[in-house]
């Protein structure tokens, strides 16, 4: 391989050149003190090109662009246009049924608000219910936490290091156990 | 990407009026902004200036931001195009954009073997970054903003081709050229 271009160097150094010629690369400066002694000349000149320090920014530069910023013009009646084809939808949907089916529009209306009106009476009860049970679970939940914790905490001060390890190996052992006899039973059940 | 993610619901809020949120990309972007502008100015009070000033059309087309592009990005082309404005109003001989940047490759190449310098060795890596401050105002603005993005600003090559519009492989050639122009500067002015 012939010596190194100092454009190759460049992208050596920046970390872009392929896998293939990297190693190409790196099989030649091992054996040309010529090309090494270059490479590093540019390693320090990459490393003052890149370490140039940053010009001060004045403390207020921030709140002199922002006391320079204009007002986002935006629409008085921003709401308008949804309401609008909300509402024209609505209405296009209530004539179209009334078109196919015959019915009159204020008896379709009614049906629609006495399947909203079902709809939420019996939503209501039940979400208020799963919040009930959620809440009361997570509760429990912390309890049983901090519980379990303060247990622990209160075991560890008990025992020696050994006694807290066999306890572990113990609890280890048991769940091994546990999940193999209900393994056991799932498959005598089968 | 949580960055990108952040930037995404800041623009959100700001959208919506929200002055803080607004606030915070400010205060996010505005270091390295006051970097790259003060390397493309050379003046300190005029980086400052049109950081405002790029913060300020940002705000006002927060709109066509799209969120799937990284904000940086979609920042820095506006400072770009801004610094492009400022070049045209003060008729710098600024490098067209798309047009190779005088040297080509090869030639180039030949130059720099020719060249091949070994100035960090003589200098300190404190006095090293002294002299490229002095030196970097000496090569053309549109390598020097590629060189500047890369080096200051820390954009990968696939950003900076984003933001100038341009192949990444011309980027990395174009960003190689103004490295090895500064080489030559910093030899010259030794």
């Amino acid at each position: 391989m012939s010596c190194l271009r100092p454009d190759r160097m460049d992208l050596y150094l920046e970390g872009e050149l392929s896998e293939p010629e990297r190693r190409e690369f790196e099989e030649h400066l091992a054996v040309c003190p010529g090309c090494a002694g270059k490479l590093e000349d540019r390693r320090a000149l990459d490393l003052a090109f890149s370490s140039l320090p940053p010009i001060d920014v004045p403390r207020d530069f921030a709140a002199a662009v922002l006391a320079r910023l204009p007002d986002i013009p935006r629409p008085a009646f921003g709401w308008l246009p949804s309401v609008v084809t909300g509402t024209a939808l609505l209405l296009a949907g209530l004539l179209g049924y009334h078109l196919i089916t015959g019915e009159s529009v204020v008896q379709v209306m009614l049906s629609v608000g006495r399947f909203i009106l079902g709809i939420v009476s019996l939503a209501v009860p039940f979400v208020a219910k799963v919040f009930k049970v959620l809440q009361v679970f997570v509760k429990l939940a912390g309890d049983l936490g901090a519980a379990l914790v303060k247990g622990l905490g209160v075991l560890s001060s008990l025992l020696s290091p050994e006694a807290i390890g066999a306890a572990l190996l113990l609890g280890l052992a048991m769940s091994v156990l546990l999940v193999f006899g209900v393994r056991k039973i799932a498959s005598l059940g089968e | 990407m949580s960055s990108m993610n952040d930037d995404s619901r800041l623009v959100k809020k700001a959208l919506k009026g929200d002055r803080k949120a607004f606030e915070m990309i400010i205060l996010r972007y505005q270091q390295p902004l006051v970097n790259y502008l003060g390397r493309m100015t050379g003046e300190r009070e005029t980086a400052h200036d049109f950081a405002q000033d790029v913060f300020l059309k940002a705000y006002a087309s927060l709109d066509s931001y799209r969120p799937p592009f990284k904000f940086s990005t979609w920042l820095f082309k506006i400072a770009s195009n801004h610094m492009i404005d400022h070049w045209r109003k003060k008729k710098i001989a600024a490098i067209s954009l798309d047009q190779p940047c005088g040297a080509e490759d090869d030639s180039l190449r030949i130059q720099v073997e020719d060249h091949e310098l070994s100035v960090a060795r003589k200098y300190e890596l404190a006095e090293l970054r002294i002299r490229i401050e002095k030196v970097l105002d000496r090569i053309p603005d549109g390598l020097r903003e590629l060189f500047v993005l890369r080096h200051v600003n820390e954009f990968s090559y696939e950003e900076i081709a984003d933001i100038k519009g341009l192949p990444v492989g011309t980027v990395k050639n174009r960003v190689f050229q103004a490295k090895e122009m500064l080489r030559r500067q910093l030899e010259e002015t030794s």
